[in-house]
């Protein structure tokens, strides 16, 4: 392989990333591996599973952990294309430009998280299903590349018709993120109280 | 950030030739089973395949990258299945090729924990469902010796109980209502099996789901009875 010398970047990922936060999130192991081989693959993981089972906190947990930004979002059946990709610049549409403000949204982030993915509704199917295709956003004129490393879409349930379908045909690989098991819960309940100790210190 | 990518780059680079075999051989098994992989995604998994590579520090893809392929699944009830099937090709292909360095092993690869007892249990469930088709056999016999190596005893006990009930009814032409009357001796045999497996259940207070196929066994054994 070339000159690149990819090893020590390989075992900063398990040590500095995947290790640390399997102590902070309990029982989450193998998502974590699984999510370590989609990131390094650049494919997509569906999370399958009930709510409050820390799947958001991973795909945070990555993100602040790799220094990237993250974008994360609950849909729902009315969600519009604009709640993930950003609304119309105003200032400019007055100008006669339509121009998406992309601040903070799905088109400037490197971890999306999209909760409820199954959600989507056929406005917005399309222009996800563009992104995760081809990386690239695309609205009137505008054309962005996406610097999307990771997508991780989650539910509850699997798709039942044939859009939804090809939407979770985007997402190559799929683990179940369960409650953790109830010998394990001193320590969820450890590491979550450590976890919420932490967080408000920062706030402070 | 930028690390990632170059990763993400080395991904592409990875030398997967050393897989291959195994790999059509998985996907091949994997779509007799009634799996449907289409090519776009047999492609596309080659990718996660070189990840596992990479992440454990190799620039060649070794056999036991295809743990990867445990996580295709379409719906749950196929984990167990899909575990099943990797675990075979691994297991085959190791012992042709040299053996790979423990230190450059993905730990995911390592199925020491033993299967899952609860998502075998799934997968019973699933085959219940359609006992007359023709690949049943093949599937409960692979079943059967992934139960071996679960790591608990008591569910270890109450898998094979059920595997055994299960490969009864299916010699037997399955659950179809023309073989009902004649099975009398199947009746005994599974009301036995279930109760079993009811009372390992109440001793060691495991979960609901797994006493639900045994109670509509039991129900519809009654309703024969008469």
């Amino acid at each position: 392989m070339k000159d690149l010398d990819w090893r020590p970047i390989a075992t900063k990922l398990r040590r500095d990333v995947l290790d640390p936060i399997k102590l902070r999130l309990v029982g989450k192991d193998e998502i974590i591996e699984v999510l370590g081989v989609s990131l390094v693959a650049g494919e997509n993981t569906f999370l399958y599973g009930p709510p409050g089972t820390a799947k958001s906190a991973l795909v945070q947990e990555l993100a602040s952990r790799l220094g990237g930004r993250a974008f994360d979002y609950l849909l729902t059946r009315f969600t519009e294309p604009s709640e993930l990709f950003g609304p119309f610049d105003l200032r400019r549409l007055r100008e006669g430009e339509l121009v998406t403000n992309t601040e903070g949204m799905l088109p400037e982030a490197e971890f999306v998280f999209l909760d409820e993915l199954l959600n989507a509704n056929s406005a917005v199917l399309n222009s996800l299903l563009l992104a995760l295709n081809e990386r690239i956003f695309r609205r009137g004129r505008e054309r962005v590349r996406l610097p999307m490393l990771l997508t991780i879409g989650a539910s509850n349930r699997l798709p039942e018709d044939d859009a939804l379908a090809a939407l979770f045909d985007r997402f190559l690989l799929r683990v179940h993120c369960d409650n953790v098991p109830t010998e394990r819960l001193s320590e969820v309940l450890q590491a979550g109280w450590q976890r919420e100790r932490s967080g408000r210190a920062h706030h402070r | 950030m930028d690390e990632v990518r170059a990763l993400q780059q080395t991904v592409s680079e990875v030398d997967l030739i050393p897989v291959r075999p195994a790999y059509i051989r998985l996907v091949e098994r994997l779509r007799e089973a009634g799996m449907a992989i289409s090519d776009r995604r047999v492609v596309r998994l080659q990718r996660v395949v070189a990840g596992s590579a990479v992440i454990s520090g190799r620039d060649h893809a070794a056999v036991s990258d295809l743990w990867t392929l445990r996580y295709i699944w379409d719906v749950p009830a196929q984990r167990e299945m899909l575990a099943a099937h990797v675990q075979v090709i691994v297991t085959d292909f190791s012992a042709k090729n040299e053996p790979e360095n423990v230190a450059n092993i993905h730990p995911l690869a390592d199925s020491e924990q033993g299967p899952h007892p609860e998502q075998i249990a799934l997968a019973l469930d699933n085959i219940s469902a359609q006992l007359n088709e023709p690949a049943v056999a093949d599937q409960l016999a692979l079943l059967a010796a992934r139960v071996e190596s679960v790591k608990n005893i008591d569910s270890r006990e109450y898998l094979r109980l059920r595997i055994g009930e299960m490969r009864v009814a299916e010699m037997r032409g399955g659950f179809s209502t023309a073989n009902r009357s004649a099975s009398r001796s199947i009746h005994e045999q599974v009301t036995e099996c279930c109760l079993a497996g009811t009372k390992l259940l109440r001793r060691n207070n495991m979960q609901g789901r797994w006493l639900r196929p045994s109670c509509v066994l039991i129900r519809w054994l009654s309703d024969c009875d008469d």
